[in-house]
């Protein structure tokens, strides 16, 4: 299954890359003869209400969502991995940290994701707004890995092996680099593989009630904002396909986190 | 003394998110800009004090906290208490649906996958594919199919308390007062309930607490998809007109909600912190 899932991903990750290699139009491109045309020849997906290529959109907006959900997910776990570790030290630092999770994991996040993106005045510059976006996401994301850090890095501080290494004189910040944080890493991966998911859906749903991505920036949740109009789905079902590769990267992302997951628990 | 000071988040959590919001409102780019269109075609912001820094509005917010009161809302001309109070009937008829309803399929879910492990799998696998699809386009598909709000939110809520219930059965299943039951000859249903159920009675409520604050993060793509009045759609309409008052009145609301969630779950579920 991990196999089958990291296959995937490659092959998705390869289609986006060569993306400009294997459609001739760019995602703004307007084709005015054909609106809302059928899918053909030309137009593998068809086209959209502004006759720009769907097939395109999907490719280009494919790259954008995946790239900024990663970059958020990088920047949440970084975060997620300092604020942790520093709460597995005893002292003070625990307790703040202990006070700076409980009030970020209270938080409605979700309301506060909206405020802010709401709040980005209309004619800024869109890939301003999507970084913004995704920013605020990776800011929202990062206490929940954090806590799982933080409880792992305590645990292994106190296990028989780290024992083992303060006995041999190994001891403060070079106990931490040698034998704690290298045994954290597989967490942090998986941490990392289940936020991006998790991160591009949340755009997705941003996007489906018009606080996505914005125009004329394409996106995987902004294809789906299509499929509000009343009978889009049923007349022109090729406008699912966004909402079925969402589905097939984020069941792949996780079948991964589940695979580290493994690894994490023999190293434990 | 513990309880005290884990008791003392709820406020703590409400100062900072106050703070956090006041911030995020008066810092926003495009504001003054938004002032200046809500006095031409608002009569309530005329009839609003003229805050002229973000202190200021917190100030003013907090004095009409304390009388009982969340100011007036800018858009709908109306004192901010009222709207809540006429919205809130219509979340919580649909709110205690969803989540009635998600738990009760969870609870089934869990029953039928310890006499066919299959049921649990088959669970657990539709449960995975709602969860890697975005909760906007579950609910629409369910809009669309003609199903009412209620069903929309149980269905966002279902996979990932199905997905909590069926790792904690899984994990009771194989211990040694479980094993033992079986050893003495008890059936089926007489293993589930004294073996499972009853000493997860408590894990249980913490993960239905767990689950409140998921219920209000599906709340807000629910009522706006669904078009009904509740106060998901509220607060949708509040951030759409950046209405100070009823917005921050609204997320003062969601996290006294969350947060008291996260304080019982975490007193009856340990393993949530």
């Amino acid at each position: 299954m991990n196999r089958a899932a990291a296959g995937l991903l490659i092959a998705l990750g390869l289609l986006l890359i060569l993306g400009p290699l294997v459609t001739p139009y760019t995602y703004a491109a307007q084709d005015r003869d054909h609106i809302l045309a059928s899918p053909d020849a030309d137009h593998w997906l068809g086209t959209d209400a502004l006759g720009r290529d769907n097939f395109a959109r999907f490719l280009y907006g494919g790259r954008l969502s995946l790239t900024m959900a990663a970059a958020a997910s990088l920047a949440a776990c970084a975060v997620a991995a300092a604020v942790g570790t520093a709460g597995a030290l005893p002292g003070a630092s625990h307790a703040a940290t202990a006070v700076l999770f409980d009030v970020m994991l209270s938080m409605p996040w979700f309301l506060l994701v909206f405020i802010v993106r709401a709040l980005l005045p209309l004619d800024a510059p869109p890939l301003t707004t999507a970084a913004i976006t995704f920013a605020v996401l990776g800011f929202t994301g990062w206490a929940h890995g954090g806590r799982v850090l933080r409880d792992a890095a305590a645990g292994m501080a106190g296990s028989p092996w780290v024992r083992q290494a303060r006995a041999t004189g190994s001891g403060g910040a070079a106990l931490w680099r040698r034998h704690i944080i290298p045994n954290l890493l597989p967490l942090l991966l998986t941490q990392f593989l289940l936020l991006l998911p998790m991160l591009m859906l949340t755009e997705a749903t941003l996007g489906m009630l018009g606080l996505g991505i914005p125009e004329p920036l394409p996106s995987w949740g902004g294809s789906l904002a299509e499929l509000v109009r009343p009978d889009t789905a049923t007349q022109r079902p090729w406008t699912l396909i966004p909402a079925l590769l969402l589905a097939l990267t984020s069941i792949s992302l996780r079948q991964l986190a589940g695979g580290t997951d493994k690894r994490e628990a023999v190293f434990g | 003394m513990h309880l005290a000071l884990r008791f003392l988040r709820l406020p703590i959590t409400l100062a900072i998110t106050f703070l956090v919001l006041t911030a995020l409102l008066w810092n926003a780019p495009g504001r003054d800009m938004d002032e200046a269109r809500w006095g031409q075609t608002q009569t309530a912001a005329s009839a609003l004090p003229k805050w002229s820094s973000g202190l200021d509005f917190a100030a003013w917010y907090a004095g009409e906290l304390l009388h009982g009161r969340g100011g007036t809302s800018i858009q709908f001309n109306v004192p901010v208490m009222e709207l809540i109070a006429e919205r809130a009937p219509v979340t919580a008829g649909h709110a205690w649906r969803g989540f009635l309803a998600a738990w009760l399929a969870t609870l089934l879910a869990g029953s039928l996958s310890y006499f066919w492990p299959a049921a649990g799998r088959a669970a657990l696998g539709a449960g995975s594919l709602l969860r890697s699809l975005p909760a906007a386009f579950v609910v629409l598909a369910l809009v669309l199919a003609g199903a009412p709000a209620w069903i929309g939110l149980a269905v966002v809520l279902w996979p990932k308390a199905s997905s909590y219930w069926l790792t904690l059965l899984s994990q009771s299943g194989g211990r040694n007062h479980v094993l033992a039951l079986i050893a003495q000859g008890a059936g089926p249903w007489r293993t589930q309930w004294h073996g499972i159920w009853r000493p997860c009675a408590r894990q249980l409520a913490g993960l239905l607490a767990v689950t409140v604050p998921l219920l209000l993060g599906a709340l807000i793509p629910v009522e706006v998809l669904c078009d009904e009045p509740g106060l998901g759609q509220l607060a949708w309409k509040a951030v759409a007109g950046r209405d100070l008052p009823l917005l921050t009145t609204i997320t003062l609301l969601f996290t006294a909600v969350t947060s008291t969630a996260s304080l019982l779950a975490e007193s009856l579920l340990p393993e949530a912190q």
